[in-house]
């Protein structure tokens, strides 16, 4: 069990980090000669259950990051909730995997099994990353939901994620008549983007 | 409903222990920012559409993550934007007939606007743009261009939003010194700024415009009839980035030395057909504005002195776009501008006399970096050029070769091999054959390809481009007279793309080839003049296929006739633009035309011979608040009534009077 000191230098631990991250971003540091931090951090869920981790890894959440830095915790335990053990895992895991690297699409890929997320995780682990602020836990995420989405019909996706159709025929006429009306979006602005701000 | 997809259904959601997951999961555990988090990764717009099908949820998500939008059509606006919220940014360029009324509507519907498009709104005057100024408080962009009923009045109503800070007046030919004044005055935070061809505006305009807005950023002044004294008040401004002045021909090197005070904002400086400016205008030019990046120096004067070229060097850390279209280029010059500018990334040599593969070889050697290559006209370059491009700049994405004969597939294959990221190629007039596209379809980036007057091109070559260029938006086959409905084939099974289609004068195609493209859905402008063997069949098969079918030319199609027109009016309801110039149709299927067809502005009806006085007169009353550009042969103006001439006068109609002969062409 930590103590009180021990906590004020886990706090200081977490300032360095945060400057250091900044160094590197600015180009001070070059990211290869940075040596991570060997504090660990121990997050409690609201099951009960406990995990250990690196700091590095603790601060690619932005909630996490925020509690340690304001020294929202006590011994050495911040208390994590809104999702039970295996989403919570996962997140972690994708966490460790991505400390320092920046995440193309194929790398994406091979993390999603090495920590073994699966589809039917994805909606709760996009909540669990939104809560925890993990940018690109929620990019991943949200991306494989899009993909899973793209070229389907309405009624595909609804049997898909088993939603219940509340639309009035009515109304999904005048949806059908209005789509009609609309150029894309995809790219309405793009000859004027050049010069508009 | 969406026979083409070709994707299989997801395996469903379950839960880890094998149930079902409870109905509208999705919806429960994640909020509306999440699922727009998800609808920001789904570009297409036919997914999109899925999407708003599916539940009250999905739409409202939809609803509040829309922030643009270009409608087509004047009716459906409203319904539009009662359900898009959050619109930030509209266009309504495509409408016909926007009016103040209209506009006032629209302004008090969508208060959040930030951007607003209202160009060619003909009808347009200070009511409407008075009440969209009083309407959204946070707008901060306009553009006007090509309005022609915007003058000073207008300016002045526009003047009252002050938080204004790009404001677009391209070709406002009633706008005068008064109206930009008043502009000037109301938005002293304006950044943004576009002029070209208001040709009332003058020295003092300027003046003002330089001491009431000092935070303008972009500005351009094209064709304006302007002198160096504009120049003088322009040099004021510190923070310009991109000045435009094509054209301005009063103005002169003494001009463009007032312009050269040792701003470190200057980034882009287009002087090109400014007829007054010689080398001595544009050195102390560049000594002057050391952080230079773009200049286009195009058309000005005919010498290219090397004392400009080496004064290049004081620039060479920045500058990375250079045109010098239509010089007189020495031998030395290319291997100087090499030398003093090694970052180059794009250089414009078009028209220039004097381009030889030496010159290039010791461009290409220095600059590497190169990515848009512009040697359009440059008849002497032969196969080595290409190999001295290939071998050093292995980023080039866009190589214009317009008119270089003495290139062969040779030197194409060296392209081909060595630059894997080409995008466009421009070999107009080339003379290339099939084995040039067979290497060049090795570049599977490839989007544009001109391969216009290289009547040596068959289906054999159109089938290698077909099997591997799958990213092509753009086909340029013009007078390629060898091609036929297997070249069709080919390119519609490979590109599926494709966008643009030029297939004039390419006297081989009939409807099957027609038939072969009607499957591809994004297809937007297809020119098919002069093909005599296409009829209606093959049009109807096109126009029901090609959804995004937008613009559409025909002249010369001495077969299609009235049958064509009818499918047309039914099936391709996004045209926009179309030309039936010389096609045996008759007033009924003009009339149907011009009345079914609600988004077409734009018409070039010349010589429609079997069209009788009063079809054209029906027609065009059908047509009336919709059509904005419309083009007759002139001996209709005495003949067809004023009434109705009148009246698309006050619809904001344009209509342009031709004499062209009734002329078979080969």
């Amino acid at each position: 069990m930590s103590t009180e000191t021990e906590d004020l230098e886990l706090r200081a631990a977490a300032a360095a980090e945060l400057l250091i991250e900044v160094m590197v971003n600015e180009g001070l540091i070059s990211p290869k000669k940075r040596c991570r931090s060997t504090k660990a951090v121990i997050l409690k869920n609201s099951d009960g259950a406990v995990c250990e981790v690196d700091m590095t890894v603790a601060m690619e959440s932005s909630r996490i990051k925020r509690c340690l830095l304001a020294g929202k915790f006590k011994n050495g335990v911040i208390a994590v909730s809104g999702s039970d053990t295996e989403i919570f895992d996962m997140a972690i895991g994708f966490c460790k995997k991505c400390v320092g690297i920046h995440p193309t699409i194929s790398w994406e890929d091979n993390v999603v099994r090495d920590v073994g997320i699966y589809s039917d995780d994805l909606l709760d682990l996009i909540s669990a990353a939104n809560y925890l602020g993990m940018e690109g836990l929620k990019n991943m995420t949200c991306r494989k939901v899009a993909d899973m989405i793209k070229g389907l019909t309405n009624d595909d996706i609804r049997e898909l994620f088993g939603i219940k159709d509340d639309l009035t025929i009515s109304e999904k006429k005048m949806i059908a008549k209005a789509k009609k009306a609309e150029k894309s979006t995809t790219s309405p602005f793009a000859h004027r983007d050049a010069t508009l701000s | 409903m969406s026979a083409n997809r070709s994707t299989e259904l997801p395996t469903e959601m379950r839960t880890r222990d094998g149930r079902m997951l409870p109905s509208d999961a999705i919806t429960t555990v994640l909020s509306v920012d999440l699922l727009i988090q998800i609808l920001d990764r789904i570009r297409d717009p036919r997914d999109r559409k899925s999407w708003r099908l599916v539940s009250r949820g999905f739409l409202r998500a939809e609803s509040l993550h829309r922030r643009e939008l270009r409608p087509l059509r004047r009716e459906t606006l409203p319904a539009l934007l009662r359900r898009y919220v959050a619109l930030e940014r509209l266009d309504l360029s495509a409408c016909p007939s926007i009016d103040d009324a209209c506009l006032a509507a629209v302004a008090a519907a969508a208060e959040g606007l930030k951007v607003v498009c209202l160009a060619r709104a003909n009808r347009l005057g200070w009511r409407g743009l008075e009440a969209l100024v009083a309407a959204c408080p946070r707008l901060d962009t306009v553009d006007l261009s090509h309005s022609v009923g915007v003058g000073d009045r207008e300016a002045a109503a526009l003047a009252e939003a002050k938080g204004l800070r790009e404001i677009r007046l391209d070709k406002c030919l009633a706008i005068t010194d008064v109206g930009l004044a008043k502009v000037a005055v109301g938005c002293p935070g304006l950044e943004r700024l576009g002029i070209k061809w208001c040709l009332e505006i003058s020295d003092i305009g300027i003046e003002l415009l330089a001491k009431k807005c000092p935070e303008i950023k972009f500005l351009d002044i094209s064709y304006l009839k302007v002198t160096n004294e504009s120049l003088r008040s322009i040099s004021s401004l510190e923070k310009l980035e991109d000045l435009y002045m094509v054209g301005c021909s009063f103005v002169d090197d003494e001009g463009l030395q007032l312009l050269s005070n040792g701003s470190k904002s200057l980034q882009c400086i287009d002087v090109s057909r400014c007829d007054n400016v010689s080398s001595r205008g544009l050195t102390s030019l560049v000594e002057g504005n050391q952080c230079l990046q773009k200049i286009n120096a195009g058309d000005c004067f005919p010498d290219l002195e090397s004392s400009f070229l080496s004064k290049l060097s004081c620039v060479k850390n920045t500058l990375t776009v250079l045109k010098l279209d239509g010089f007189q280029v020495s031998s030395s010059s290319l291997r100087v501008i090499g030398g003093s500018c090694k970052n180059l990334v794009e250089i414009g040599l078009s028209k220039c006399t004097g381009v030889t593969d030496e010159s290039i070889s010791e461009l290409v050697a220095i600059c590497v970096d190169l990515r848009t290559v512009d040697l359009t006209c440059c008849h002497h370059l032969t196969d080595n050029a290409l190999y001295s491009i290939a071998d050093n700049c292995k980023r080039v994405e866009s190589l214009l070769l317009e008119s270089c004969s003495l290139i062969t597939e040779k030197g194409l294959e060296r392209i081909a091999t060595c630059c894997s990221n080409l995008k466009e190629i421009d070999l107009t007039d080339c003379g290339v054959n099939d084995t040039a596209l067979k290497f060049l379809s090795a570049c599977s980036e490839l989007t544009t390809l001109k391969l216009g007057l290289c009547s040596d091109i068959s289906d054999n070559g159109l089938a290698h481009i077909g099997s591997n260029c799958g990213e092509l938006l753009e086909l340029d086959l013009y007078r390629c007279g060898r091609v036929t409905d297997e070249g069709l084939a080919a390119i519609a099974s490979g590109c599926k793309r494709l966008r643009r289609l030029n297939l004039c004068y390419c006297t081989q195609i009939t409807d099957n080839g027609l038939n072969n493209l009607s499957c591809l859905e994004e297809l937007s402008d297809i020119e098919l003049r002069g093909l005599a063997r296409i009829t209606s069949s093959g049009i109807t098969a096109v126009a029901i296929g090609c959804k995004s079918l937008v613009e559409l030319d025909l002249k010369r199609c001495y077969s299609v006739d009235d049958a064509g027109l009818w499918a047309l009016a039914r099936y391709a309801l996004n045209l926009r633009q179309l030309t039936i110039s010389y096609c045996p149709v008759t007033g009924l299927g003009l009339c149907n035309l011009l009345g079914s067809l609600r988004c077409l502005q734009d018409v070039k009806l010349v010589h429609l011979s079997w069209v009788s006085i009063e079809g054209f007169e029906l027609a065009l009353r059908a047509s009336c608040g919709k059509l904005k550009k419309l083009k007759l042969l002139s001996g209709l103006r005495d003949v067809l009534s004023s009434e109705l001439l009148q009246m698309l006068q006050t619809h904001g109609c344009r209509i342009r009077w031709v004499n062209k002969p009734l002329v078979f062409k080969g």
